[in-house]
């Protein structure tokens, strides 16, 4: 199973990458949505999990575009961030996003909602 | 996790770096929208960042700091300099703190409290913003909701399954689920693939609406979810389940009055506690910074490897070359001289990976020339120039604490006060100018200020004064100033808090040679300062010329050689050694004699002019030999008192070369003359 880590914060990036990799997630990643655009055309994924915030292009115009493309149907695509307002998550489900969850997260849960979505 | 702690303190600062140059940027225009995102960005990165590896007290200290510049950007607070100035001391303070994260110090802890207290001062008034999921999660206490939910009708081809989204539920407490199919068609009509079953779940838990939503984040547009909270908690007891199970399923959905009958509690639900959707305001931020797309992040340790593994090449692509041209085969001779080609653009090419702008530095100067002139109550500006020039890696990172005590130098010493400026007829402004350029394989930093200039009789006095000069000396101006150099000097009449940190200037020409680079001052009393800093390109490979000493053959860096000459051994004077070379008088040292060489040549010498401390040296060879690339290897540990030397390097034929350190090279060689002559007679200039 490959999971697409978009995330501008190295740390988090890796951080998300180690403990997909420990349950023997392949992952890869990118640093923005411009980025995580660019990989998906070359790449096939099973899952992407993205930040919210990023330069270039945020998370949730990424869930916007992967969700104009019919290629990409049913792909889930699952936001990672600080941001918890109501509002935004809104505006998240309406792109087409599969799931949120809030930084912090604990290592557990994250595996938990990868596993439920990916079985 | 040790490892991704380290890369989140490498991120954390260069985010709070990223974070000073936007704020500083920012200081100076305050209406910089630009500037303002990238503050807010940088911020909200370290948030977020700082959460997940547990440095809760950055990710407190960085939510009140977004806070403020969230109101900033939606302009509902106005930006002031007392917050600039509150944020730049927050962006120090969040620098130690996660150097030193044990944060044990109980200054640090103090400061902590009273800046967190003046950020939240700030804040105070502001609208409230989201609250941040700590507090989200942290509230302990039991709720009991009323979920109704609805799956679009089309859930079940979109590969999902309610039923694990009820699993998810009833995972975060305690509850029950009442399923209803109130249009459950006849079997003639029933499509397996859609969805008839809608349900109501009672859950008793301690978790948040949010929690709740976040299950219900999987369902697509088509299902209708209602979540309502009891104001008081209502406690499920097996008795009350079973109450609600026991309704019949021609009675579901029950609906939430129904429901609240059946408890028997008079409750409304909270107002606004109902899921509504509010129209996003916020535009989504897309910065036109399309550079950082084409760059990716590769660990310097990678880098030092290939750097080391060219070199062999650049090594062993010369020992073939050497090796063809004795066999004169025009075919081998063609693709060696092909691959040598492709070996030296090679080399260019991961030099220029290891290269990175000056730039880098310049923030920290920008910072240190607000604060210096801010405490000493000077007006200062600083301007650089060419600060695109890049430079090794290496030398970047040892370049900065001699470049910074310069720079301070310039603005305790350098610049006087707007009083004593307007007096002596100059702008209240005082100016630093920061200059970078390239010059052949060297580059050329240099720093000068507009300041009240060195005044060489008060070095000359404090270097008597301090028995580094006898007093009767003749010194050339140039050697005046290089006598601020010398340990032990120090002409600030009083030792202020900011350039007399016990640290000389001494050492920063100590770093600087450490470089293999040098450093000349050029001063006018009035009218300013200007320091010249000459600096190679790169430390591990460089072009040299290989010469012949005695039996040996020796590498001196060729960016340092001037000219070579040829000269008949009977016109080098024995005693001065010195000689006129196109109209210069300068020293010539003979190496094979200082090297204790036998069988030196003696009838004819090959004399190279030097640059050393802004004055032309001269020493003699036996012979030149040509020009070679040099991949400089550093000497072993039994050679580390060799200091005339800064290393070796492996000759085409396999044999080593020593490469010569001039600027240490020079300096002893002086030094000891210096011994064998009076030092008042000996001018070299």
């Amino acid at each position: 199973m490959k999971v697409l880590v978009v995330d501008d914060s190295e740390s988090i990036r890796e951080l998300v990458g180690m403990t997909l990799e420990s349950e023997g997630y392949q992952v890869h990643k990118s640093a923005d949505g411009v980025e995580a655009l660019d990989h998906l055309t070359s790449t096939e994924v099973d899952l992407v999990i993205t930040d919210l915030n990023m330069p270039n292009m945020d998370g949730i115009s990424l869930v916007r575009e992967i969700r104009k493309d019919d290629a990409k149907t049913g792909l889930p695509v699952l936001l990672l961030t600080t941001e918890s307002q109501v509002a935004k998550k809104d505006e998240a489900r309406q792109a087409g996003a599969t799931g949120w969850i809030v930084k912090p997260f604990a290592q557990d849960r994250l595996l938990a909602v990868v596993k439920k979505i990916l079985r | 996790m040790d490892s991704l702690q380290h890369i989140f303190i490498q991120e954390a600062t260069e985010l709070l770096s990223e974070l000073e140059e936007a704020l500083l940027a920012f200081e100076n225009n305050l209406e910089d929208r630009d500037s303002m995102e990238r503050i807010f960005r940088a911020m909200h990165t370290l948030k977020g960042a700082s959460s997940m590896f547990g440095f809760t007290d950055v990710n407190d200290f960085t939510h009140e700091l977004e806070s403020i510049y969230d109101a900033l950007r939606e302009g509902t607070l106005k930006a002031t300099p007392g917050i600039l100035e509150l944020t730049l001391e927050a962006v120090d303070h969040l620098g130690e703190f996660i150097k030193n994260p044990s944060h044990e110090d109980e200054s640090i802890k103090k400061r902590q409290k009273t800046l967190l207290e003046k950020i939240k001062a700030y804040n105070t008034g502001l609208t409230p913003t989201a609250p941040t999921s700590i507090k989200e999660t942290g509230n302990p206490s039991l709720a009991t909701f009323y979920i109704s939910f609805t799956p679009g009708k089309d859930i079940l081809k979109n590969g999902s399954n309610p039923l694990y989204l009820l699993e998810d539920l009833l995972e975060l407490g305690k509850g029950c689920v009442l399923p209803a199919f109130p249009h459950l068609p006849g079997f003639d009509t029933l499509d397996p693939t859609t969805c008839y079953t809608s349900f109501e779940v009672l859950l008793e838990t301690e978790h948040s609406e949010a929690d709740i939503e976040d299950v219900f984040l999987f369902v697509a547009d088509g299902s209708g979810i209602k979540i309502e909270r009891f104001v008081k908690p209502v406690t499920l007891t097996e008795a009350l389940r079973q109450k609600f199970l026991d309704t019949l399923p021609s009675e579901r959905p029950l609906g939430l009055e129904k429901v609240k009958g059946l408890m028997e509690v008079e409750e409304l639900p909270e107002e606004g506690q109902a899921v509504v959707a509010k129209n996003s305001t916020k535009k989504n931020i897309l910065p036109e910074n399309k550079a950082s797309l084409n760059s990716i992040r590769v660990s310097s340790e990678k880098l030092d490897a290939l750097m080391n593994q060219i070199s062999e090449l650049v090594t062993t692509q010369a020992r073939l070359s050497m090796l063809v041209n004795g066999l004169e085969v025009a075919e081998l001779g063609a693709i060696t001289e092909s691959m040598s080609k492709i070996t030296r653009k090679l080399r260019d090419n991961a030099f220029s990976i290891c290269l990175i702008p000056i730039d880098t530095l310049v923030v920290r100067f920008q910072r240190l020339v607000r604060d210096l002139s801010k405490e000493l109550g000077k007006n200062i500006e600083l301007i650089t120039e060419g600060t695109d020039t890049e430079l090794d890696k290496s030398v970047i990172e040892k370049l900065s604490d001699p470049l910074l005590h310069l720079m301070r130098n310039c603005i305790d010493h350098g610049i006087e006060s707007p009083a004593e400026r307007s007096r002596s007829g100059k702008s209240e402004k005082g100016t630093i100018r920061l200059e970078a350029y390239n010059s052949g394989t060297n580059v050329i930093i240099t720093l000068s200020d507009d300041g009240a200039g060195i005044d060489p009789g008060k070095i000359r006095a404090r270097a008597i004064e301090r028995n580094i000069i006898p007093a009767d000396a003749e010194l050339s101006e140039q050697e005046t100033y290089q006598l601020l150099f010398e340990a032990g000097f120090s002409t600030a009449e009083t030792v202020s808090d900011i350039s007399g940190r016990g640290v000389g200037m001494d050492v920063v020409k100590r770093g600087l040679e450490d470089l293999h680079g040098g450093i000349v001052i050029q001063s006018e009393p009035g009218k300013g300062t200007k320091f010249t800093i000459r600096l190679p390109l790169t430390l591990s490979i460089i072009d040299g010329l290989l010469v012949e000493i005695g039996e040996n053959t020796y590498v001196i860096p060729l960016h340092r050689v001037e000219k070579c000459y040829e000269i008949p051994a009977t016109l080098l004077t024995s005693i001065h050694q010195q000689i006129v070379l196109d109209g210069t008088r300068m020293p010539v040292f003979h190496l094979g004699e200082a090297l204790q060489c036998e069988n030196t040549a003696s009838t004819l010498n090959q004399v190279i002019k030097l640059e050393y401390e802004g004055k032309e040296v001269g020493v003699s060879v036996d012979a030149i030999i040509g020009e070679h690339q040099v991949v400089l290897k550093p000497l072993g540990h039994m050679y580390k008192e060799q200091e005339e030397f800064s290393g070796a390097t492996i000759l085409g034929d396999g044999t080593v070369a020593l490469v010569f350190d001039i600027d240490r090279l020079l300096k002893k060689l002086i030094s000891e003359s210096v011994k064998n002559v009076n030092y008042g007679k000996l001018s070299y200039q």
